[in-house]
Order: structure tokens, then C-alpha cells, then sequence
């Protein structure tokens, strides 16, 4: 008897077994084989051993470095900003005034939508002919069209907007979640007592939802170490190499310049700082959940 | 009394007017979309003369039937096997335990912190290999893979809260594991399930950069690879883009608002179970 169940039990994981093993652990094995090898990506014969002198070359690579301070500055601005939009817009859905079911759904729609089509879309809006030129030009703000893809200082902070706009409805919707837990017999003593909004946001509400902040910054986070999507197509890591981040990085020297084998020093790197965050991720389930 | 109300009024416009004003961007591209390719330069906003024939145009020039086709059946497929594949192995993880069963899970979990970006370059080369690049198929694998983590955590944690007693009950009558799974087990799992399908859902039909690195074939591409493809040249037809920006988003927005509550539930359970 307990051994048809084992025996079923291991038939019943196998297929998701495979899976894992053929497409996520033999890939991630192959990578780190492949960061000792130069190799143009063709046919296999090409390969050529290399030592260390991929990982070597990143230590002088100023974009990769490049690319490695963006994702930390992407990742940073965009959890900060989203986590303080997030509870805003959910206190403001909390309160469920005449209005507040549309504001939700406006604010969740770009969530629904593929990084890419927002990408788009943004691009359309700020480019030499979008709304945001005119409407500038026409308040004498500028004379020539401010390029915000074009300048290498803004470029990646435009980036940084178009991803805040598309995922502001979904921190929103995280922390209204969270709010539906607050203990209202709390909320209302505090009043009582003579504490104002900001004091109980403060005193109570905010450190009530502290799982959820930790949560939903991870989250946030986890999606920041790798994006891809939104930067290709809005700026493809230009210009001049200014926007790149981990990922676009990767994809243009992979595909792009065919050096596999430094790409996958890149990948390593990624797989690095997914580990890190990993390990934050199972210990905030393990402790709130 | 009398003011009070209209102070709710004006809070009520307000509040609606926010919400207008977030999606600017959005009402701005369909009124992209309505243009002629002069005034797609030069307008504000919508024009006096709105050109539908953009949306019919977009839809024949630009392949979106295939896209969407493309899209539908990797999606489609990938959803399918990753509810069948992870509902079973989450079963066994919870019911069926074996030696080894807990390295396996925690394994499988594994996976969940591996973003695509970090082996994109061996499964293009190992697809390359089995003769699948530039086919469906390798998408179909890869967002499999990469859809079980999640998919295999929702369903064990719903698993554990359904009552032991059940299954025993099933056992002593003497039906088999796997008749117990399907009549007894999945039956139960409708919440479980739709959150599986929701979050995997989600996941594939906007996923790009495995579909860029993995098809080559413009008539194969999925709904954003393709959409990608059609900007980057200097003149290109921005009205009909814009088009094709609406009529990719309109059948997942259509579907949210059919499903609303359902949908946020499983985009937000998905994410925070992980």
C-alpha cells in the first residue's frame, strides 16, 4: 500500500519534474559553462575556451557597469515611487466616495496591458510629435522639442515613468487588500482619543500593513532586477548605451554582437542577484503567511 | 445639509476627473488611431473627421488575425498543461509524499527566482538543438517551465486546506489515487484553479523576450513581439500603429471587466502566495 502511493507520488511529479530539469536547471548549469567559453553562437564546433577572460572583461566594462547602476537606480526609483502611490490611491479607494470605483479601474487598466503596447505608446507621447511636446511648445515652455528618449541623462527615467504608470494599480490594489484588515475598533479609539488622520495612518494603519509593504516591495523589486520589455522598446539600452539595464544589456550582446559567452557572465550576474532576492522572498512568506 | 452635499459632488468630480486625467495616454492613442497620416503629426486630440477605416486596415496590413492566433494557441496550450502538469505534482507534494518528494518542491520553487533573462542564451541554443527554434512548440515548452513554480505553490497551498478526511474516505471505498484526483480533488479546486489560469494567463500572453529570442518567422510571432516589430522606422503609418495598440489591448481588457473581481484576486493571490 505505502508503496503504489510512493510510487504514484513520484509518477504524479514526474512530468513537472522534467520540465523544471530540462528548461530551467540545465539551462542555468549550461550558463555558467558557457561563461568560460568565447563563442559567436552558431554552430558549437565555434567554442572556444576562454578562462576567465569573460569575466574579466567586465571588470573594465564601463557599460556594464553602466547597466548594473541603472537597474539599482530603475529598481530603486520605481519601488519607492510605487509603494507610496500604491497606499495613496488604495487610502483613497478606502474610503469608497462616489467616484473612487472608477479611479480604481483607471488606475489598474494600464496593468492589465503588455509592457510593450505601454512602451509604445510612450514612446508615441514623447516623441517630437507627441501630446507632451506640444502642449509644451504650446506654453512657450520650449521652442525646440525636448527629446526624452533622446538624452542620455533622461532617457532611463522616462523608462522610470512609463513603468511607474503602468503598475501604480497594481501596488494600489495590494495595499487596498492589506487595508481590509485594519482593526476598525482601533482606527475608531484612536479618533476618540483625539488622534488625527495623519497620526493613525502613521500610529496604526502603517505599521498594521507592514507585511504587505514588505511584500509588495519584493515584488517590486523582483520585477525591477528583470525588466526587459518596456526598455527595449522604448529605448533599446540607447542612447549611446545610457539606458541599458541587466537585461537589454544581455539581449544586445548575446544577440546583437554574438558574444554568448560574456552575455552569459551578464546572466550569472542576474542569477546572482535573483538568489539575494530569493532568499528575502522566502523568508517574508515564511514569517507573515 | 445643502453644502455638505455639494462638497460631496465636488469630491466625487474630482475623484473622477484623477481618473480621467491617469489615462490620458490612453484616450490620447485612440484618438491616434482616428487620424489621417497628416493630422497623426499635427492634432492635439481628436479631429473633426475620425477615421475608422484605420482599425480594418490595421487588422489586414499588419497580420493581427495571425498574431492574435499565434498568441491564443501558445497561450492557450502553455495554460492548459501548466494547470494539468502542477495541479497533479502539487497533489503528490501535499497527499502522496515520497522520498525525495520535499527536494523535488523546493526544487521546482527554485525556479521561481530564475528570471527567463538569465537563460535565454542555453534554451535558445538547446532549441536550436532539438530542431524547435523558430517554432511554437519551444514557446510552449519554456513558458511552461517557467509557469510551474507559481502554479505548483497555489495549488499545494490550496491542497493542504482541503480536509484529510476526504481523501481518506475515497481511499477506504477503494477508489485509485488518480480517480480521486479528478473526482474528488479538482472538482474542489475551482478557486485554485481560476487563480492558476489567471496569473499563467497573465504571464504568457504579454511575455517577450523569450518570443523575440525564440521565433524568427514574422507569421509565427506572438501578439508583442509582433506589436514591437512595427515601430522603430522613422515613417512609420503612427495612425494605424495606434490601432493595432488598441485592438491588442481591447480582448484582455474585455475579458477583465467580465470577470473583474475574479481577475484582481488572481493577479494579486498569484503574486503574493509566491
Amino acid at each position: 500500500m505505502r508503496n503504489t502511493t510512493a510510487r504514484t507520488g513520484f509518477l504524479f511529479t514526474l512530468p513537472a519534474i522534467l520540465f523544471f530539469v530540462a528548461f530551467i536547471l540545465i539551462p542555468v548549469v549550461f550558463t555558467f559553462a558557457l561563461s568560460f567559453v568565447h563563442w559567436k553562437g552558431f554552430t558549437l564546433t565555434d567554442m572556444k575556451p576562454a578562462g576567465f577572460s569573460n569575466f574579466v572583461s567586465m571588470l573594465s566594462d564601463g557599460v556594464f557597469f553602466k547597466a548594473l547602476t541603472n537597474t539599482l537606480i530603475f529598481v530603486a526609483a520605481t519601488t519607492v515611487i510605487l509603494n507610496v502611490l500604491g497606499f495613496l490611491g488604495a487610502s483613497l479607494i478606502e474610503t469608497r466616495i462616489l467616484g473612487t470605483g472608477f479611479f480604481k479601474n483607471a488606475v489598474f487598466l494600464p496593468v492589465l496591458l503588455a509592457p510593450i503596447i505601454i512602451g509604445i505608446m510612450w514612446s508615441r507621447m514623447l516623441d517630437a510629435f507627441g501630446i507632451v511636446n506640444q502642449l509644451l511648445k504650446a506654453a512657450h515652455l520650449i521652442r525646440m522639442p525636448f527629446l526624452f528618449l533622446g538624452d542620455e541623462k533622461i532617457a532611463l527615467y522616462t523608462v522610470i515613468g512609463a513603468t511607474i504608470w503602468q503598475y501604480t494599480g497594481y501596488d494600489m490594489l495590494l495595499y487596498y487588500a492589506g487595508l481590509q484588515g485594519v482593526p476598525h475598533e482601533q482606527v475608531e479609539a484612536a479618533r476618540i482619543d483625539g488622534a488625527g488622520p495623519l497620526t493613525v495612518t502613521l500610529r496604526i494603519i502603517i505599521p498594521f500593513l507592514s507585511p504587505v509593504v514588505a511584500i509588495t516591495m519584493l515584488l517590486n523589486m523582483i520585477g525591477g532586477f528583470k525588466v526587459f520589455d518596456i526598455v527595449y522598446v522604448m529605448t533599446a539600452g540607447g542612447p549611446n548605451n545610457s539606458s541599458h539595464v541587466f537585461a537589454t544589456y544581455l539581449f544586445q550582446q548575446a544577440f546583437r554582437f554574438n558574444n554568448m559567452g560574456y552575455a552569459s557572465v551578464i546572466a550569472i550576474v542576474i542569477i546572482l542577484f535573483s538568489i539575494i532576492a530569493a532568499v528575502f522572498r522566502l523568508r517574508i512568506v515564511r514569517h507573515e503567511v | 445639509m445643502k453644502s455638505s452635499m455639494a462638497r460631496k459632488a465636488f469630491q466625487a468630480l474630482g475623484i473622477f476627473l484623477a481618473g480621467v486625467a491617469f489615462l490620458t495616454p490612453v484616450i490620447w492613442v485612440i484618438s491616434l488611431s482616428l487620424r489621417n497620416k497628416k493630422t497623426v503629426f499635427t492634432a492635439l486630440f481628436f479631429t473633426r473627421d475620425l477615421h475608422f477605416e484605420n482599425y480594418i486596415t490595421a487588422l489586414t496590413s499588419f497580420h493581427m488575425g495571425r498574431l492574435f492566433l499565434n498568441s491564443a494557441i501558445i497561450t492557450g496550450v502553455s495554460v492548459a498543461v501548466i494547470l494539468a502538469v502542477s495541479s497533479l505534482a502539487a497533489y503528490a507534494f501535499c497527499r502522496l509524499r515520497y522520498r525525495g518528494s520535499e527536494i523535488f518542491f523546493y526544487l521546482i520553487l527554485m525556479g521561481m527566482m530564475i528570471p527567463p533573462a538569465a537563460v535565454v542564451i542555453p534554451l535558445f541554443l538547446i532549441m536550436k538543438n532539438l530542431g524547435l527554434y523558430n517554432t511554437h512548440l519551444a514557446l510552449v515548452l519554456a513558458y511552461i517551465a517557467f509557469g510551474l513554480p507559481i502554479a505548483v505553490l497555489i495549488f499545494r497551498g490550496f491542497f493542504l486546506s482541503v480536509p484529510p478526511e476526504l481523501i481518506e474516505a475515497a481511499r477506504i471505498d477503494g477508489s485509485a489515487e488518480t480517480r480521486t484526483f479528478v473526482s474528488i480533488i479538482l472538482p474542489l479546486s475551482t478557486p485554485a484553479i481560476a487563480t492558476v489560469v489567471i496569473f499563467s494567463f497573465m504571464q504568457n500572453w504579454n511575455e517577450f523576450l523569450l518570443g523575440l529570442v525564440l521565433l524568427k518567422d514574422r507569421l509565427l510571432y506572438t501578439l508583442p513581439v509582433g506589436m514591437a516589430n512595427l515601430v522603430g522606422q522613422w515613417d512609420s503609418p503612427w495612425q494605424l500603429i495606434a490601432a493595432a495598440v488598441v485592438i491588442a489591448s481591447l480582448p484582455i481588457f474585455i475579458i477583465y471587466l467580465m470577470i473583474q473581481d475574479l481577475y484582481v484576486r488572481g493577479l494579486t493571490a498569484g503574486a503574493l502566495k509566491g
